[in-house]
């Protein structure tokens, strides 16, 4: 099971099957701003990595979110 | 008031303070939530169920967690963004509790801090309510 996958889930309440790449505050009601910062923070414990403001608000759906924490040096399909 | 701010603040940072949960503490909680549940309100209620007596509202104990970040930890500049509670045992009138909170997560991105929040009996050391409260820091 994807380990970014599986943050998501937890933090939306959603299965893991759900989490795809066009996964977006748009499409997902939960993804709410409250949960923007909670994905971000837990993303952050789960990887180890650290965002920047800017970093964090260019997650626009989950496929950028996983780009993001690869550049950082976290492996997403863990 | 303490007045942390975000980059004042470190992983591992702890506060507590002592409150009693008092008959009056219950009642005025009863008073102005509207929760006059009679296992919170009514003695001889309380006392013939398999709690023997008046249970404080779990809710109390958010209120407490309410004071501990926006007085203790980080204080004046929190604003208070979610809080998880779990009450893992009954608090009965008299008791007297710690109410703690130590940081475990910083993002700088958001300038906000996890906390992990607890309410124990101080006389017996049981851990009565936990939880996770998640602050932005205002400065």
């Amino acid at each position: 099971m994807e380990k970014l996958k599986t943050v998501f889930a937890a933090v939306l309440g959603m299965s893991v099957e759900n989490i795809h790449d066009d996964l977006s505050p748009d499409n997902c009601p939960a993804w709410d701003s409250l949960n923007a910062i909670i994905l971000i923070t837990e993303i952050e414990k789960a990887f180890g990595v650290k965002f920047t403001f800017d970093e964090a608000m260019a997650v626009k759906n989950f496929g950028d979110a996983t780009k993001l924490v690869e550049s950082k040096g976290g492996k997403s399909h863990e | 008031m303490n007045k942390y701010t975000f980059d004042e603040i470190n992983i591992g940072d702890a506060a507590s303070f002592a409150f009693p949960v008092t008959e009056e503490v219950v009642d005025n909680f009863a008073a102005f939530s509207g929760d006059e549940n009679p296992l919170h309100t009514n003695s001889e209620y309380a006392r013939a169920t398999e709690f023997k007596g008046r249970v404080a509202h779990g809710m109390i104990g958010g209120c407490l967690f309410s004071k501990l970040v926006g007085v203790y930890l980080p204080g004046e500049y929190c604003l208070y963004l979610s809080q998880t509670l779990q009450f893992k045992k009954p608090i009965f009138l008299g008791t007297m509790v710690e109410v703690s909170g130590k940081v475990t997560q910083k993002v700088e991105a958001f300038k906000t801090i996890e906390i992990e929040t607890s309410i124990k009996n101080i006389e017996t050391g049981e851990r009565m309510i936990e939880g996770k409260a998640l602050v932005k820091l205002l400065k």
